[in-house]
């Protein structure tokens, strides 16, 4: 469960004030809107990464406003994707699970499923300036799923790809989140290849949210 | 390329190699003279006092090197990533080593342990005119400049990674040294490297603060001053031409090990 009890946000010039949202059940949830409205700055307060000015954040019930990001245990994928340029696709996808301290076997077994399942086995050697935009994403989606998470952000996902990766990774993702029963949280100002499956969708419209279809 | 094109690398081709030229004849000098006179200056290298100050300047300038990549590297990451009250003047302070006369950092650094309550440090230990004021001194100036190159290369650095990281479940210490540090590597081999050259060429600060006592405070630099002072100039020369071989093979590994950075080359 994500929830947003009016919180505020503050950032140099933006503002967005009184925010409340809750994303209660499993499964995909859309939070979308027009460039600049806010909808990183909302997931990044969620993910811990930008401080609230008021308000409450809770996750799973619990308010986790001043918690770290490590302990909210949620995977992010940001739109930029921000790999990491020095380590392989071996070490991007196994980074959370080290951080959080799982044995080399887990990690490594957990990585080799993953990019099985990702279709990406023959890419765990190669560093992130080897890969195209399309590989990149893949990692960077499997890097925010690797560490099991039940609560996952994904902001502009899948917006930089071309047609036929984009359907079939869109199509993986929705049979992932199904049977993981992971909550999902993306934010989109391109929500069409979503809407289908989206259980809620919310629009953001500074400095209010309100109610979509 | 167009004619205006041409005339503009050409200034600056000239400009390079009048540069160049001119570094290659300073080193060629002191090749000259010591090959005039190789008996003169080779038996200066096999003083005692001599042999000592070159271990001497080897031994303080790596551990100066070391402290000075520590504290230099911590103080540069935390006014590049932290906003606290004061940060501009602690940013303006940092640069002080650098543009105060090398002889006035010596000085206060004289005044300070002598004529100051940490003098009573200097009675405990014996830091003035000691070696530990050699490594002090070195250190002093060696921070200020890996805390200028470090500030540039966080300051260049996009902070999203490292939030990444936490989000990903490390600590800020963690995301510090798994993705920061690692990323930054370039500029930390080019900051300790150029710690290094200033601490092994140190002069003016160590003369004051550490003296130029022979067989206990005498590292190269000050091994140069006393033999032009006993009219020794074949000595000078040859420590000057081993400290020039040893800073160029510093130089060489720092560039095989990917410290200097390439920049884009056009065609």
């Amino acid at each position: 469960m994500i929830e947003m009890d009016n919180v505020s946000l503050k950032r140099g010039s933006f503002r967005l004030d009184k925010l409340s949202l809750c994303f209660g059940q499993p499964g995909i949830h859309l939070l979308i809107g027009e460039t600049g409205v806010g909808k990183t700055s909302v997931v990044e307060a969620i993910c811990g990464l930008q401080p609230v000015a008021s308000g409450q954040v809770k996750l799973r019930g619990e308010n986790v406003t001043g918690v770290s990001p490590a302990a909210r245990s949620i995977g992010y994928l940001p739109q930029d994707v921000a790999l990491f340029d020095h380590l392989s696709v071996r070490e991007n996808l196994g980074f959370a699970c080290a951080a959080r301290k799982w044995s080399p076997a887990s990690t490594r077994e957990r990585v080799n499923s993953l990019s099985a399942s990702l279709g990406i086995s023959d890419l765990l050697q190669r560093f992130p300036e080897q890969l195209s935009g399309g590989q990149k994403h893949c990692v960077a989606l499997g890097r925010a799923l690797a560490f099991d998470p039940d609560i996952v952000c994904l902001d502009e996902p899948f917006a930089a790809l071309d047609g036929a990766t984009r359907d079939s990774m869109i199509q993986w993702f929705i049979n992932y989140v199904d049977e993981h029963e992971v909550t999902v949280l993306a934010v989109t100002h391109q929500p069409q290849w979503l809407q289908a499956v989206a259980k809620t969708q919310l629009k953001l419209d500074n400095p209010v949210v309100s109610p979509g279809t | 390329m167009i004619r205006s094109s041409r005339y503009f690398v050409t200034v600056m081709g000239i400009m390079a190699l009048i540069y160049v030229g001119l570094l290659l004849a300073m080193v060629w000098a002191h090749v000259a003279l010591v090959s005039g006179n190789p008996q003169s200056a080779w038996s200066t290298l096999t003083r005692p006092e001599i042999q000592q100050a070159i271990l001497l300047s080897l031994g303080t300038s790596l551990l100066s090197a070391v402290l000075s990549v520590w504290i230099g590297t911590a103080i540069a990451y935390l006014i590049s990533r932290v906003r606290f009250p004061f940060r501009p003047l602690v940013d303006f302070l940092m640069d002080l080593p650098i543009f105060l006369p090398p002889l006035v950092v010596g000085v206060s650094l004289l005044i300070l342990f002598r004529q100051t309550p940490l003098s009573r440090l200097d009675d405990l230990f014996g830091i003035a005119f000691q070696v530990p004021a050699i490594v002090l001194a070195q250190t002093i100036v060696g921070v200020a400049f890996v805390y200028r190159t470090m500030k540039a290369t966080f300051d260049s650095m996009p902070v999203r990674q490292e939030e990444l990281a936490q989000s990903l479940g490390c600590s800020w210490y963690s995301a510090f040294c798994k993705i920061t540090l690692p990323q930054a590597s370039p500029g930390l081999v080019t900051a300790a490297a150029i710690a290094w050259a200033r601490s092994f060429g140190e002069f003016g600060p160590v003369l004051v603060f550490a003296g130029s006592i022979r067989g206990r405070t005498e590292v190269m630099p000050v091994s140069i001053y006393l033999e032009l002072n006993s009219g020794n100039l074949d000595g000078a020369v040859m420590i000057a031409l081993i400290m020039v071989v040893i800073a160029a093979i510093v130089l060489s590994v720092t560039r095989l090990t990917g410290g200097v950075q390439r920049g884009g080359v056009r065609r």
